[in-house]
């Protein structure tokens, strides 16, 4: 990541100084941010900071990234949850009621609005949103951040994308579930039909929804890119694509960490979590 | 079955509802004495002196203010310096600054913050080339300073208009410390910082002891939104009152918004065409000539830009000191363009156009047009997008090593005077030294450069300005295509704002909302 980083042609020190610096300026800068170190003598240098838990200067702002970074992180992780929770609610409930209900209108219904979530690029889902709810209706903010509200629409652009997926996802897991022996079991014991759909059908179709909805959070993490960029959101994404325009290279190298560590523990939390869903994954 | 399905599909849809009126209800509508502004990128960093960026200066100047403030129409008003006089032999300056300034911490302004400041500025700015004739500053008096240029400098006021020259309480920069002066700014200005949350907002409040008069506003709010569709909705929907970067097509839309007023006050930016003067065929000046008369620039401005930019008749910008558009003979004329091309022996001219996407307003619509134009005059354009880190890369090598033979580069003027533009051209300021990507060198106008920068004769000056946009019109080591608008658009209800040619507001201090 450090050297791919370096490879993208582009000079930090040039585009801090502008359009027009004269070259004098450039290498004040240069030298001043060590860029004309030799690459292994940064490596060391900024390795040797992340063990002491220093990630560095952003070279656009002089400030420490660290703080920046953490801020901006919890930012984006209120973002992803808030998307992946109305991505559960919206394309659960769709998947549930679709496979209960096969072949029925709601079915179809709820297929076309699932493949066009999937399709609909985040940035004009959003702008549509803040067309209806903020110009049309005045119901909520267009942008920016701070209270709840604001985050309703970036959330719902968000959750409405991994929704379709999790929409068609839940529903073919279910179809399995329900045609099988145990269901009908539930439902020759007289069980009521919410129970034998929530209890006994819905948690045996969970695995596969559960490593789709880990799939999904990386995936809304990126999405959460062009999320941050639409609604004024002062995110890891947005950040991530200033610095890397800027070739703030300790900042672009943070954000990186940060998204790769993010999704690692996603991973690990989803396979903890069949132990929790399916006792025989817990045995083996 | 189904129906208990759908009972608890009602029951989650009610939920659902409750939850988003709970969030809808619950506000307050924002008090009409506070500005938001909405800017296309954020601060990078709340200290003038180490500003980088673009567009930011506007919201900067409102707490650190300038010493002169430069006027769209070229003009220069004193502001933190009211007055200035210049030496017999021209190589001092005597600056007074205004008396009864105080910065917001209570610390008086006078020269010697006014000196301390000014080596801040050339100590850390980005921008410092501005005072790099400056030999020597010295505090000759409570509310005088003299700066001394190694040789006599004619537009050094002007330059001193640059909006990143600005003083901060040097009380406060020892207290926080030279490198925190952008967690707490202690300015002059008519408003107070009060916090910058990264990415999200700036927020300033009223200074009411500004030295220009009580703020009519209480409070500015500057927020980023990076994309400019989402900044327009952002305006429309009531969330903020002013923005700034407004696509020339949307502006004709949001003009006919009743609610809406729609600003394109002058910028000084400039788009140019550079062309290598050491590549063939374009060390041929028929054939640069060729390329100009091609083109033709007013369609460009009425089309792509629906009138809101300006053609350029010299390198500009237009309106900018000692700007003329006399020398421009090169009406739009395709058939001059082959007649050219064929005396000076070039056919099949391929020219190969670098150009950076995004980074100027509507560019690449330009280089599309541009084209076209050169295709009906027998010239094969190819265009090579580059993302702009890797342009300004390649654009710094030396002429040796260079491989641009042509590329569309903006470029923007920091002190109203046209000198700054036409001394690009000096061949003293060829790349890397300078920012000259043309090669190209030409004596006579050399010699008038060193002149005009010296010399204390007004009319002279002007003259020899005049002089050397000739030479630049005859020559054309670069196409001189149009000056970019600045479009602003913002509340019908706003007023009392003007604008700066730097992309900026002036300041704020008698800004308000009518009811």
């Amino acid at each position: 990541m450090f050297a791919v980083v370096r490879v993208i042609p582009g000079d930090p020190a040039r585009l801090l100084a502008g359009d027009f610096a004269t070259e004098q300026i450039v290498d004040e800068l240069r030298a001043k941010w060590r860029l004309n170190d030799p690459l292994p003598v940064q490596y060391a240098a900024y390795i040797g900071g992340l063990v002491r838990g220093d990630f560095g200067r952003s070279i656009t702002t002089s400030t420490p990234i660290l703080p920046e970074l953490t801020e901006r992180f919890l930012r984006t992780l209120e973002l992803a949850v808030a998307g992946i929770l109305v991505s559960i609610v919206i394309g659960g409930a769709a998947g549930i009621v679709s496979a209960v209900r096969r072949s029925s209108l709601i079915d179809y219904a709820a297929t076309a609005l699932a493949l066009t979530g999937i399709s609909t690029p985040i940035f004009w889902s959003g702008l549509l949103l803040i067309l209806l709810f903020s110009v049309r209706l005045e119901w909520l903010p267009a942008g920016g951040s701070g209270t709840l509200r604001h985050l309703v629409l970036p959330a719902l652009s968000l959750g409405l994308f991994g929704a379709g997926v999790l929409a068609r996802q839940t529903r073919s897991g279910m179809l399995e579930v329900l045609g099988q022996d145990f269901v009908r079991t539930a439902r020759a014991k007289g069980l009521p039909e919410r129970v034998v759909v929530v209890k006994h059908a819905l948690k045996n179709a969970l695995i596969p929804v559960v490593t789709v909805l880990g799939d999904q959070f990386g995936r809304l993490l990126g999405g959460a890119i062009l999320t941050e960029t639409v609604f004024a959101w002062p995110g890891m994404g947005r950040y991530l694509i200033e610095s890397i325009s800027q070739r703030d290279y300790p900042a672009v190298q943070g954000a990186i960490l940060v998204f790769a560590a993010v999704v690692v523990i996603i991973n690990l939390l989803v396979d903890l979590s069949y132990g929790m869903l399916d006792p025989r994954v817990r045995a083996e | 079955m189904t129906r208990k399905a759908r009972t608890m599909m009602r029951r989650l849809v009610v939920a659902l509802a409750a939850v988003m009126v709970l969030v809808v209800v619950g506000t307050a509508p924002a008090a009409k004495d506070t500005l938001v502004i909405g800017m296309p990128t954020d601060v990078p960093i709340f200290d003038t002196h180490k500003a980088t960026g673009l567009h930011n200066g506007g919201i900067l100047n409102q707490v650190s203010e300038p010493l002169v403030r430069l006027t769209p129409d070229g003009k220069i008003v004193p502001w933190l310096v009211e007055s200035w006089a210049q030496s017999k032999d021209g190589k001092s300056w005597t600056l007074t600054t205004r008396k009864n300034v105080k910065f917001t911490d209570g610390t008086p302004f006078n020269a010697e913050a006014l000196r301390f400041n000014l080596e801040r500025f050339r100590k850390h700015s980005i921008g410092k080339a501005t005072l790099a004739m400056v030999t020597g500053i010295e505090v000759t008096g409570e509310h005088t300073l003299k700066l001394t240029t190694e040789a006599p400098f004619a537009p050094l006021i002007n330059s001193l208009g640059y909006h990143w020259i600005v003083v901060y309480s040097p009380t406060a920069v020892q207290k926080t410390g030279d490198d925190n002066v952008h967690t707490a700014p202690v300015g002059t200005g008519p408003f107070k910082f009060v916090h910058h949350k990264r990415g999200q907002e700036v927020r300033l409040e009223a200074n009411d002891q500004y030295w220009g008069g009580k703020p009519k506003l209480r409070a500015i709010v500057s927020k980023p939104y990076p994309d400019q569709s989402a900044r327009m909705l952002a305006l429309e929907s009531g969330d903020v009152d002013l923005i700034f970067h407004v696509p020339p097509q949307e502006a004709t839309r949001l003009a006919r918004n009743a609610s809406l007023l729609v600003s394109t006050p002058p910028s000084a930016r400039v788009i140019w065409l550079y062309l290598n003067t050491q590549k063939d065929p374009l060390k041929d000046k028929r054939v640069r000539q060729a390329l100009y008369y091609a083109i033709d620039r007013e369609a460009i401005v009425k089309s792509i830009f629906a009138g809101t930019a300006k053609a350029l008749h010299s390198p500009g910008p237009v309106g900018s000191y000692g700007y003329t558009d006399k020398y421009d003979h090169y009406g739009y004329n395709p058939d001059k363009a082959r007649a050219l091309l064929k005396e000076a022996g070039a056919t099949n001219v391929t020219l190969t156009v670098h150009h950076s996407p995004g980074r100027y307003l509507l560019s690449g619509q330009v280089i599309e047009a541009v084209q076209g134009f050169l295709k009906q005059a027998g010239v094969t354009m190819k265009v090579v997008d580059l993302e702009w880190g890797t342009l300004s890369q390649m654009g710094a090598q030396p002429v040796e090593k260079n491989q641009l033979q042509a590329t569309l580069f903006g470029w923007r003027s920091v002190n109203g005077d046209i000198d700054s533009a036409l001394q690009d051209f000096g061949s003293a300021f060829w790349r890397p030294k300078g920012n000259n990507l043309s090669f190209w060198k030409n004596e006579e106008f050399d010699r008038l450069l060193t002149f005009e920068q010296g010399t204390l004769d007004t009319k002279k000056r002007l003259e020899a300005l005049q002089r050397m946009q000739e030479i630049l019109m005859d020559e054309m080591p670069a196409l001189w295509l149009y000056g970019e608008p600045q479009i602003w658009a913002a509340k019908r209800t706003l007023k009392g704002v003007e604008w700066n040619p730097l992309e900026s507001i002036q300041s704020l201090h008698l800004a308000h909302f009518e009811d």
